[in-house]
């Protein structure tokens, strides 16, 4: 509970202090991590939790009908931080290849990500008449340059750098 | 023989790079998609105003000699890209007398055998007209002046302030 709290806390501060930069947010890394070292169910619990509570608190007004797919979105970093601790969990250095094959796979889930709340804005707008040629037209006009390049460069670059180290910090920490 | 972990790494690096470049792709191929757009537009735009205009375009140009002589040049057929140099050599036959190209421009020293008088502060000098607000003195030189359809222009003879270089005579009558 009480890592929940602190990381979910940790989340929302960070993303009213990336406000300004559209796309660009330490929640996907840090979801990631949090699930890399304490298991699925935490890491889950602060994606559902520290997005449900950005949905709402949100500068630019409450996220509405797409407040469970950005929720579901960021179960896809969990799901990834899970996953990666089971194939990298052991490799626990900084300075390694793992840190950049980290990186990518927060960047592949960024993408997976965008793809997804464009599909949910298609849906949700054209709803209950989606077409095929809707969905591709806003999945094209979603991946306008560069906020969803910026997306996944940043996750990347996190993700390379920022996780590893995390990685092998907190477990020190909470020795402490 | 390469260990789990690092084929599921190097799997996730070209994953990583097979979907920035698609990102990379797609964007590029809106931004291409926009302009082509735009393109059609201003290119259907252009082949409407040809239509409608015709090819050439028609401009007026007014030559006053300073001694109570002027001619008007109206409605001469110019081709799009004219400036008013090309436009002054057109209406005068060539008749024009220059030096080339101190600021980018040619710089007229005669008009029909009428020739400057930097002594008595005396030289041709060119104006442009607008309907809203009359005549008034080029900034920039003949050559920097592109041609409009239904465009006006002056070159009146005439003295000239010394120090500001303020024209001592009107235009003209449009």
């Amino acid at each position: 509970m009480a890592v929940v709290a602190v990381f979910s806390a940790t989340v929302v501060a960070s993303d009213f202090a990336l406000a300004g930069f559209v796309n660009i947010k330490l929640m996907d890394t840090i979801v990631f991590l949090v699930s890399f070292v304490f298991g699925f169910k935490q890491g889950a619990a602060v994606a559902v939790v520290s997005e449900t509570v950005w949905s709402v608190v949100s500068p630019w007004g409450p996220a509405g009908a797409m407040m469970p797919f950005l929720v579901g979105g960021e179960l896809i970093f969990a799901a990834a931080g899970w996953g990666a601790s089971r194939v990298w969990g052991n490799d626990r250095k900084v300075l390694s290849p793992t840190a950049i094959f980290i990186g990518a796979t927060l960047a592949i889930c960024a993408f997976v990500w965008d793809f997804e709340a464009n599909a949910a804005s298609a849906l949700i707008i054209n709803w209950p008449r989606l077409t095929f040629g809707e969905l591709v037209a806003y999945e094209l006009s979603g991946f306008v340059f560069p906020t969803p390049l910026a997306h996944e460069l940043w996750d990347f670059v996190l993700g390379a750098l920022m996780a590893p180290a995390a990685i092998l910090a907190i477990p020190r920490a909470r020795r402490l | 023989m390469v260990s789990k972990g690092a084929f599921y790494g190097i799997v996730a690096v070209l994953a990583a790079l097979l979907v920035i470049s698609s990102v990379v792709a797609v964007a590029y191929y809106d931004e291409y998609q926009q302009e082509l757009t735009t393109n059609s537009h201003q290119s259907s735009e252009l082949q409407h105003l040809i239509s409608k205009y015709g090819a050439t375009l028609e401009s007026s140009v007014l030559v006053y000699f300073g001694n109570g002589t002027q001619q008007w040049y109206n409605d001469t057929q110019v081709q799009p890209g004219w400036n008013l140099y090309t436009l002054t050599l057109a209406v005068t036959n060539g008749n024009v007398n220059s030096t080339c190209c101190a600021y980018g421009s040619h710089f007229i020293t005669g008009i029909d055998g009428i020739q400057n008088q930097p002594s008595k502060n005396t030289a041709w000098l060119n104006w442009t007209y607008n309907s809203t607000s009359g005549w008034a003195t080029a900034q920039v030189g003949a050559d920097q002046i592109n041609v409009y359809n239904d465009s006006a222009f002056a070159w009146t003879y005439c003295a000239y302030d010394p120090i500001t270089g303020a024209p001592r005579c009107p235009a003209g009558t449009p």
